[in-house]
């Protein structure tokens, strides 16, 4: 995707993943000179609007150099959109979500799971949006379907955030889940690791860290300590204050950063549901019955604020058993 | 030597200095800031850079955390192919 730092496409072994290109080429790129002369930053924005009779000129040159590169050009055919009726959609890759998947299906509803994870029997399936009439459009591997449940269960969980240290755009800097994909696939992206952490969750990051051999150099459990990422393709150390105003430089070839840990309500908030400020971040509200201020909408799971991994099963079960109630079940 | 920059968001190459400089400009709402810099607007829709821009935001303007509220995340929550919002709505009943 040119000119973002992000891609959608999961990268797998034997794949061969290149960064877009600049002008003329992603090594020798003239552009890299604005950032010389623009220390503070280029604002196009402003910069760029006077005289008016150079608007078109701008226009034409400065939206160009924003997207130098070319899109692979694909012929793909799409499926007709499915509709599918059912008693309980739940939505959301969390723990507790596949606790009352367990438990409703056992009690004979029709269920249906879209958890945004990929398996070789179902393909992928995710919840892309919520309606007016509690639709909700999944998009799955065939194409898209028109879920219209009887209740919907928001198990969504939790998105990991980075944080914002200079340099964090370079190769080398990860979040914790894609060094678990890494360490599920047993690729090992690199030998030492420095950790910086503005959140507890270091305990399954250590544990991949040893399953891949890759040495802890060190943790710093305060972002602010760190002035910033070093390295000119990739990242070769991290630059550390001490107190009395000197700096450390510690080697390593990959930097794991754990920023806050983000309810995902962007559905919750697509239904209406209500939500509630816990621990610095919005999450979603539940009564103890696990109802949220939507009739027909339940929440469960890490969504809610519930950072205990039981706690979040148990939430899962819960839910279930709400739902079943509401609808009339045994 | 490249110039070091803080990336808030990544995927539309929002630095923390084009934050301030909004906020600084008179842009205090999160949603007027998210529009003048395309903050959050990329693949990942803000699912990465939201919380730093909410600490960011309060810490520049004085509010509590609790009052800075979410960017509007309309549908669809996830990058989805234009094609098939053209796809047909006849694909039948399960």
């Amino acid at each position: 995707m040119p000119a973002v730092r992000t891609c959608m496409t999961d990268a797998e072994p034997g794949m061969v993943v290149e960064s877009e290109r600049g002008f003329p080429s992603t090594r020798y790129d003239l552009l890299a000179a604005l950032d010389h002369i623009f220390r503070h930053q280029l604002d196009y924005q402003r910069r760029f609007y006077w005289p008016a009779f150079m608007m078109p000129l701008y226009v034409a040159i400065v939206r160009r150099l924003a997207a130098t590169s070319e899109l692979p050009d694909k012929q793909v055919s799409f499926g007709p959109v499915r509709n599918v009726h059912c008693d309980v959609l739940i939505i959301g890759p969390c723990g507790s979500g596949s606790a009352a998947f367990e438990f409703l299906k056992n009690a004979g509803l029709n269920v249906v799971l879209a958890d945004g994870a990929r398996s070789s029997s179902r393909g992928s399936s995710r919840a892309i949006g919520y309606y007016e009439g509690g639709e909700v459009v999944v998009l799955t591997d065939r194409g898209l379907g028109l879920v219209t449940p009887r209740a919907i269960l928001l198990a969504t969980g939790i998105a990991e955030s980075g944080l914002a240290i200079p340099n964090a755009d370079l190769p080398g800097v990860l979040l914790p889940s894609a060094l678990r994909v890494l360490a599920s696939r047993g690729v090992v992206p690199g030998s030492r690791a420095v950790v910086v952490r503005n959140s507890d969750l270091l305990d399954s990051v250590t544990e991949d860290l040893e399953t891949l051999q890759i040495r802890l150099v060190k943790n710093f459990p305060d972002p602010g300590n760190t002035r910033r990422i070093i390295g000119r393709h990739r990242v070769e150390a991290v630059d550390a204050a001490e107190v009395l105003g000197s700096t450390t430089r510690y080697g390593c070839d990959i930097v794991i950063l754990l920023g806050a840990r983000v309810p995902s309500v962007e559905l919750a908030h697509q239904a209406g549901c209500k939500l509630v400020h816990m621990d610095g971040v919005w999450c979603l509200k539940v009564d103890e019955d696990f109802r949220t201020s939507v009739p027909s909408v339940f929440g469960c799971g890490s969504v809610t604020g519930l950072w205990d991994p039981k706690a979040q099963t148990a939430s899962g079960e819960g839910a279930a058993r709400s739902i079943l109630k509401t609808l009339g079940g045994t | 030597m490249v110039v070091d920059k803080k990336f808030a968001c990544l995927c539309e190459d929002v630095t923390l200095e084009e934050l301030r400089h909004a906020i600084r400009e008179g842009f205090h709402d999160i949603e007027e800031v998210k529009r003048i810099t395309g903050i959050g607007t990329g693949p990942c829709q803000g699912k990465q850079c939201l919380q730093s821009f909410r600490l960011l935001l309060a810490e520049e303007t004085g509010k509590p955390l609790d009052e800075i509220g979410l960017t509007t995340p309309r549908p669809p929550v996830r990058p989805v192919a234009f094609g098939l919002w053209l796809s047909n709505n006849d694909g039948g009943s399960e």
